[in-house]
């Protein structure tokens, strides 16, 4: 009786706080005592995956450096296209008065992420201090990959937006429906549209906006023949357990 | 055993558990946690354990309605589930 009595208390402590909103106020100090324990923790990977290194046979190494080398010989070519393509979108865009303005943006390192975290959330190692705020867009290079949900002084949580449960205007197909896309975890979204909408594997996924931007690509498609709909599967272009780096675009509050 | 040797581990769990929240992925934490909790009397620091982990990694769920906390509910309930349990299971001592 007394263990059920001291459970209830408990858990009407833990309503109270979060209905008061305490529960900021308790995690600042949590993210401030954190945050050395997560440099180590990114230190120790690092070294760790450093000395595995010495593990590896010569063979395989030669090979993965021989892989590695034409990969980035076919990006750097790749990046040549996009690079005169940027400057073709700036031009046509310029002609329609339309002024893509550079945006401020934070570098930022990764100091906690998937699997470590749990519902898709990133732990960044800047906040209050280099002028977070909550709403900012999360980039990992330009693909749009979350927003900051809470900002300490010197950290910020960023949630992305496969976190499950989370939903996504974006836009799909030849003409750009806008649909909304679920977070699924794992990087993944779902999708559900008609099923007489043209979409296929590989497909892209655009946020809408000018300009759209990549939010990713359909990877399989699903529909039964008794269904009016079916549900698209999307995988995000990003890895989020090999980020180490994004950047923090602040939102235009005027 | 004697209380200061349990009370001696004890606190090195405890410094364990709070580092492993911080820098072992979750689903390693937890069933560290739940041994625990069967293997000391009363281990309440799994439930500051879960709080903390809350604190640090937890965002409001849609699920829940905005509930933050899911952790430590789940903790608390198997702490005191576990707490109901271990008077009925011989465990080793």
């Amino acid at each position: 009786m007394r263990l059920l009595l001291e459970a209830i208390i408990l858990v009407a402590v833990l309503m109270l706080l979060w209905f008061f909103g305490f529960s900021r106020v308790a995690a600042m100090p949590v993210s401030i005592l954190a945050r050395p324990l997560l440099y180590a923790r990114l230190f120790v990977h690092d070294e760790a995956a450093w000395v595995a290194g010495f593990l590896r046979s010569e063979a395989s190494l030669i090979a993965e450096n021989k892989e590695l080398k034409a990969e980035q010989a076919r990006l750097q070519t790749a990046l040549a296209g996009y690079d005169f393509l940027r400057q073709e979108y700036r031009s046509l865009a310029a002609s329609f008065g339309r002024h893509p303005e550079e945006s401020l943006a934070v570098l930022a390192a990764v100091l906690a992420k998937p699997p470590q975290t749990p519902y898709d959330t990133l732990i960044i190692d800047v906040g209050r201090k280099e002028g977070i705020t909550v709403g900012d867009s999360v980039f990992a290079e330009s693909i749009p990959i979350g927003e900051v949900t809470e900002v300490f002084s010197r950290s910020s949580k960023v949630v992305l937006f496969s976190s499950p449960g989370k939903e996504s205007t974006v836009a799909v197909g030849d003409d750009a429906l806008a649909v909304s896309a679920r977070g699924e975890g794992g990087g993944s979204f779902s999708l559900s549209l008609p099923r007489d909408v043209a979409l296929k594997e590989g497909d892209p996924v655009f946020l809408p906006g000018v300009p759209p931007v990549l939010f990713g690509e359909v990877g399989s498609v699903e529909v039964r023949p008794t269904d009016s709909f079916k549900t698209a599967l999307i995988r995000g272009p990003v890895n989020i357990a090999q980020l180490r780096f994004v950047r923090v675009v602040k939102i235009d509050r005027s | 055993m004697t209380p200061t040797a349990i009370l001696l581990k004890r606190c090195i769990a405890d410094v364990f558990l709070f580092a492993a929240v911080v820098i072992v992925p979750w689903w390693l934490v937890f069933p560290v946690a739940l041994f625990l909790v069967f293997y000391f009397e009363r281990y309440y620091e799994a439930l500051l354990a879960a709080f903390i982990f809350d604190l640090l990694y937890g965002i409001p769920l849609r699920m829940l309605f905005g509930f933050p906390f899911l952790a430590t509910f789940v903790f608390i309930l198997f702490f005191y589930a576990a707490e109901n349990i271990k008077p009925n299971v011989r465990l080793r001592r």
